[in-house]
């Protein structure tokens, strides 16, 4: 309990809290030493990666850290462009278009893709990068998180930098971006880990093997490799999937924790 | 000649428009039109070809009369429940031990339970396809002890796995909000609430959970619209709709139909989807209004 009082060392529920975090990160540490040991007598071994590489993995992670990076940036300057528009103006308009899109946020994705798919192929984008972003190029929760952050933001800081000249865009880009960069970074990687985890939607939309993302193509390896004597290569594959994700999270970690803070301000998740 | 504009604001008459002009126009193409385009989809019989012919309500008369649909609802509306109701007491047990005062590793320990978050979907159905293989670590362990199951074959067990690896996955993040959000409560309301002579359970039933509700109604509602939305783990674990169609869901049936080339049918099983979600959804949203009184 959230309770100052009590000076006594809580051994039971200190065990408690760390079988628990244990159990959370023992499927990563089976994953690690799985990765790395050969299966026919369990010895230390690169093999596993050695022979993952051999597969056009590689090609399917440039894939993917070219979509999921294009992705992010594009979202995060669209929704943040369109979140400080909602926040810091006002203007005919604006309630109807805050409230079009607070219904919006509320059709799950699956919903649109039969309608997308037609579209997207009748602009001749099936098979290409740009049809897999498309979609995904705003995203109405961001525009709802960035307006809410803005919102915090002094308006006599912005119309000093109006009062010395400075166009609305750059208040936009040089005083109220920075100021709100854990947001910024706690959405960064909300985006970057649906991008690069998408499944569905690429799937509908990629067709040829070389342009595959790293999900699609591992699920393609599971399939063809699912006999015994593969796990190996398959958990090798994974930790090479997970990768990106964790090297982003442990540079954003700090500023994720604030972000998350900001989101989970009683008003802005019940918003969502 | 007059100046065109205030002190305080040189005209930022257009620059909201301008700034709003990408956002909505992305949205209006890629997610309000292809929304219209489904529902008009969703009355037409639609060939792989592209040819399509108007059959009305249809393609609802045949969902609804398909066995295979109401066992995906059953399997999709099965794992809500069994999620919500596992993950939320969870999540609130792990969040009030790690606010716990006096505890040790607990920033250790949030910091394991947030990174389970980091691996998407599919990559969880990966690992634990290898994970509880018939040769694999878990299963082998459980043999060895004379616990001879394999959830790959077996119907029984193919939607407990799947909530498992769901369960991994999500309770570090559902922790993560509601601890942030105890750790925002008022302490003297503990104090006050102690002084009242109340106990450890009396403190989290009208201190502690009062206090987050705003996050718990947000959970519930998120949870339960991800998770009738339920499609890659499964698909991903049994590399299909697992034994038996056991582990088949709603946006897997959906799928199925969509790369058998009926769009206009698929559409329809989207648009049944949203008033399912809409029916879940709407009395946990009530709820969820009503506790913030």
């Amino acid at each position: 309990m959230t309770h100052p009082h009590r000076q006594v060392r809580p051994i039971f529920q200190e065990l408690l809290l760390i079988l628990c975090a244990l159990l959370a990160i023992a499927p990563f540490a089976y994953l690690l030493v799985g990765s790395v040991r050969d299966e026919s007598d369990l010895s230390f071994s690169w093999d596993n990666y050695r022979r993952i590489l051999r597969t056009p993995l590689a090609s399917w992670m440039m894939n993917s850290l070219l979509l999921a990076s294009t992705q992010t940036v594009l979202v995060i300057l669209t929704s943040s462009l369109a979140g400080f528009a909602l926040a810091k103006y006002q203007f005919k308009g604006r309630v109807v278009i805050a409230g079009a899109l607070a219904i919006a946020v509320l059709v799950p994705s699956q919903v649109l893709f039969p309608g997308m798919y037609a579209e997207v192929r009748r602009l001749g984008l099936i098979d290409s990068y740009l049809g897999v972003i498309a979609p995904s190029l705003v995203s109405v929760f961001g525009i709802f998180l960035f307006k809410a952050s803005f919102e915090t933001l002094n308006d006599d800081v912005l119309s000093a930098a109006r009062l010395d000249g400075a166009s609305e865009i750059t208040i936009w880009w040089c005083i109220a971006l920075p100021a709100i960069r854990p947001t910024i970074h706690a959405f960064m990687l909300m985006s970057f880990l649906s991008a690069w985890n998408a499944f569905l939607w690429p799937q509908i939309v990629l067709q040829s093997d070389s342009r595959l993302t790293l999900p699609l193509g591992l699920v393609n390896l599971q399939g063809i490799s699912d006999g015994p004597g593969e796990t190996g290569r398959l958990l090798a594959a994974t930790v090479i999937g997970i990768l990106p994700c964790a090297v982003l999270f442990i540079l954003l970690e700090r500023d994720t924790a604030a972000g998350l803070m900001i989101e989970d301000g009683s008003e802005a998740p019940a918003r969502m | 000649m007059r100046q065109p504009s205030s002190r305080t604001s040189p005209a930022p008459g257009l620059a909201p428009y301008a700034f709003l002009l990408p956002a909505v126009l992305l949205w209006l193409i890629f997610q309000a039109y292809p929304l219209v385009c489904s529902l008009y989809l969703s009355l037409h019989h639609t060939a792989p070809g592209g040819a399509r012919t108007f059959v009305g309500l249809q393609n609802f008369g045949f969902l609804l009369n398909d066995p295979r649909f109401w066992l995906a609802v059953a399997h999709t509306l099965g794992f809500t429940i069994a999620y919500l109701v596992v993950q939320i007491p969870c999540a609130l047990a792990l969040a009030v031990l790690l606010n716990h005062p006096n505890v040790r590793w607990a920033s250790a320990s949030r910091f394991a339970f947030l990174s389970t978050y980091l691996v998407g979907p599919v990559f969880v159905g990966l690992l634990f396809a290898q994970l509880f293989r018939r040769d694999g670590f878990v299963i082998g362990t459980l043999a060895s002890m004379g616990v001879d199951i394999d959830p790959f074959n077996s119907p029984v067990l193919a939607l407990p796995l799947t909530l498992l690896a769901a369960l991994w996955l999500s309770t570090g993040l559902a922790t993560t909000y509601l601890s942030a959000s105890m750790r925002r409560i008022d302490p003297q309301l503990y104090d006050s609430a102690t002084v009242d002579g109340a106990g450890g359970w009396r403190r989290f039933w009208h201190v502690t959970l009062p206090g987050v509700r705003p996050v718990l109604a947000f959970l519930l509602l998120a949870g339960a619209v991800v998770s009738l939305q339920l499609f890659e783990l499964p698909y991903v674990l049994f590399q299909g709709a697992g034994p038996r169609s056991s582990a088949l869901t709603i946006v897997m049936y959906l799928f199925i139909a969509f790369f058998a080339g009926d769009v206009g049918y698929a559409s329809a099983v989207a648009w049944t989807l949203v008033a399912l979600i809409v029916v879940v959804g709407l009395p946990l949203w009530k709820m969820a209004r009503g506790w913030r009184v």
